[in-house]
């Protein structure tokens, strides 16, 4: 009876779950295909934004792995797009240059694959590099993080700024001019990008939410209660680090399929740029940063004679999120349908509540107010430690 | 030939350490009192230009005006840190401390696009005092401004220290930087503390903007931020930050290094130097040279 009890559960939560994943594989699915047709007109603003918001949410997704999950503000993001962009650049040149060699031979159908493999390779230098810094850098907590890898994006700006100017060097970059025309050998299309972007997100949320994910988690909780529990606190630090670096290297070698690269494309403005995304999204929700990202990169699409006010605009909104919402518009959690249906629900109160809460706070202030004009005696006993705040 | 331009390096060397100890001691002592990196002091130096800029068109650039708007523009530069601190520090004191990492560089960015918006070209230094440049040998070196800028840098420094030990006001912001709670029992008023603390550092930053105009030609409104802003942080960092000795030390030898690199052929990696220097330090004692290295408490 009881065993008979259990296996129903288990076949219906074995349902639920399956209905679950097919749910989500067929929004996916068809929000890849949307994309990709609505991206299809070659030169249109769209397609722009489709490429753009793609490239943009990977690396965003990537950064909240460092950011959100590990709780480490890591600023060196550009420095890894940066390099990603170039592995990408430089790999696609030299394939198209060496055009007798038999590899172009035994992979006819150029186009998509040369970009996967492209992008792969991007991303493997990223890592590697990230590998590198990862063993000093993540000796170091919290501002020396971000302030290390600040100094990483400008390293690397600098190195890809005085890299040889002639063509025939083999490196095939021109210093401060970048890369130029790689996306006039291979250019990336909607569906193309939109297709990295949904392999990139899935693999870091099933990273994330398996065991190695709860690990990650609860380094971010407590190191030193996770490092009591058996976890292996550098080991885990030192391969978020790693994967965060290799999408952010995707990002990269995606733009350079995308755009002209520069080294100032890549300086520490788009660190930021990124970090805003993740923080409105809210640091640890992957879906926050899928949805920020996009209405980001579109804002400034969408809005003529925006840009030049983008960057404020950006400042602004970090000041407020920060001040009035520090966890981010979804906090740590992911989106849901159930928690969008009780929205308007919590919403209503929390209008109820408003003129209340409006009115108490506008007493305390006209208190603080009086209270500094008033003329104070030399000395205030109020009551033992009452007021000594903790 | 190398004689020369080692003559030449050494020089710069002194006159752009001098600015970056100034700088950096805004970034220590606020890192002492508040633990926090002060992203936003690098566009309070920008600001502190931009004042004498508008200072010099209004009343003139001589040495004698050059003192009437190095006061206007330390008051505007430590009004404008106070406010910032006010604004975006404050409310977030007791929170996790990235999320006042995050409003910290949120306002330097807010403040540097502010002023991207009222001014967006180069513009020209003031030339309050104008030097006769030295000749050693081949070598041409602006001495005399080197040794002004040494000399009034040295003068604040010690006067700074003076201040920090000696007076009312340093003692309660050495006790804050020490245990702020305890501080509080003791009748400390902790904010008016941390407010002047961050005045003192802006005041810092306006007058070095002062030497920084002299001796570069142009500035722009991104200065603040990588120019003068960051490495003037290495040094803090490199010194041992919320150390004094350390960032005045730390400042001379980041501009020393700047600059005997920029005299040579490898010039354009200079940056990589720099932070390549900070980088070493901070795995190799990230404390800093005359930090003190402080247990975590589990």
């Amino acid at each position: 009876m009881m065993n008979e009890n259990i296996q129903n559960v288990n076949v219906s939560n074995r349902k639920r779950i399956l209905k679950k994943y097919l749910i989500n594989s067929s929004v996916v699915l068809g929000v890849l295909i949307l994309l990709s047709i609505l991206g299809n007109d070659n030169p249109s603003v769209l397609r722009n934004l489709i490429i753009l918001a793609s490239i943009n949410i990977i690396a965003a997704v990537s950064l909240n792995l460092m950011s959100g999950s590990l709780g480490e503000l890591v600023l060196g993001h550009a420095g890894f797009m940066l390099t990603g962009a170039y592995a990408a650049g430089i790999f696609t040149k030299a394939w198209q240059v060496s055009d007798q060699l038999m590899i172009r031979f035994v992979m006819q159908p150029a186009g998509y694959l040369q970009v996967l493999l492209a992008v792969i390779v991007a991303g493997l230098v990223a890592a590697l590099l990230g590998f590198l810094i990862s063993i000093p850098f993540l000796r170091l907590k919290g501002d020396y993080l971000a302030i290390v890898t600040l100094g990483f994006t400008l390293i690397m700006v600098t190195i890809a700024n005085n890299m040889p100017m002639s063509p025939d060097s083999g490196w095939y970059t021109s210093s401060s001019q970048g890369l130029l025309g790689v996306q006039n050998l291979l250019e990336i299309n909607a569906f193309m990008a939109v297709a990295l972007m949904i392999i990139c997100v899935t693999v870091i949320i099933l990273f994330i939410t398996s065991r190695h994910g709860r690990a990650i988690l609860a380094i971010r909780e407590d190191y030193i209660a996770a490092e009591a529990s058996g976890i292996k606190v550098s080991k885990y630090k030192v391969i978020t680090f790693v994967i965060s670096a290799f999408f952010a290297g995707v990002a990269g070698g995606v733009y350079a399929f995308y755009n002209n690269v520069t080294p100032t494309s890549f300086s520490f403005e788009k660190s930021i740029e990124i970090l805003v995304m993740v923080v409105l999204g809210g640091l640890g929700s992957y879906t926050g940063s899928i949805l920020s990202a996009f209405t980001l990169t579109a804002l400034p699409i969408m809005l003529l004679n925006f840009s030049r006010y983008q960057k404020l605009v950006y400042a602004v909104i970090l000041l407020i999120v920060m001040l009035v919402k520090p966890t981010g518009l979804f906090g740590t959690k992911e989106f849901s349908w159930k928690a969008l249906k009780e929205s308007p629900k919590s919403f209503m109160e929390w209008l109820k509540a408003l003129p209340k809460n409006v009115s108490t706070g506008f007493k305390k202030l006209i208190k603080r107010i009086k209270n500094t004009f008033k003329k104070r005696s030399k000395v205030v006993v109020k009551g033992g430690n009452a007021d000594v705040k903790k | 030939m190398f004689a020369q331009k080692f003559v030449e390096g050494l020089v710069a060397g002194l006159q752009i350490g001098s600015i970056y100890a100034l700088i950096a001691l805004g970034y220590t002592m606020v890192y002492g009192i508040v633990k926090l990196i002060n992203f936003a002091h690098g566009e309070i130096i920008m600001i502190g230009a931009f004042v004498a800029l508008a200072m010099s068109n209004l009343i003139g650039a001589n040495p004698f005006t050059m003192i009437i708007s190095m006061i206007a523009s330390s008051v505007v530069c430590a009004l404008v840190a106070i406010l910032v601190e006010k604004i975006a520090y404050k409310p977030l004191r007791n929170l996790k401390r990235i999320t006042s990492l995050i409003t910290a560089i949120a306002m330097s960015y807010l403040i540097q696009n502010v002023f991207m918006l009222i001014e967006e070209n180069q513009q020209t230094s003031p030339s309050f005092i104008k030097f006769p440049r030295v000749n050693f040998g081949n070598a041409s070196v602006d001495l005399y401004t080197t040794l002004f800028t040494v000399g009034v840098s040295i003068l604040l420094m010690v006067g700074l220290m003076v201040f920090v030990k000696k007076t009312r006001i340093g003692k309660s912001m050495r006790a804050v930087s020490e245990n702020m709670d305890a501080a509080k029992l003791m009748g400390v008023n902790v904010n008016t503390t941390i407010s002047i603390t961050f005045a003192l550092g802006a005041v810092l930053a306006a007058i070095g903007a002062y030497f920084y105009c002299l001796r570069i030609p142009f500035f722009k409104y991104t200065f603040g931020s990588i120019d003068i802003g960051i490495k003037p942080f290495v040094a803090a960092v490199v010194g041992g930050i919320g150390s004094f000795p350390g960032a005045m030390i730390g400042g001379y030898v980041i501009g020393m290094i700047e600059s005997l690199i920029g005299v040579t052929e490898i010039s354009k990696w200079k940056d990589v130097f720099v932070f390549g220097i900070l980088i070493t330090v901070l795995v190799v004692k990230p404390e800093g040279i005359f930090g003190k290295n402080v247990g975590h408490k589990v």
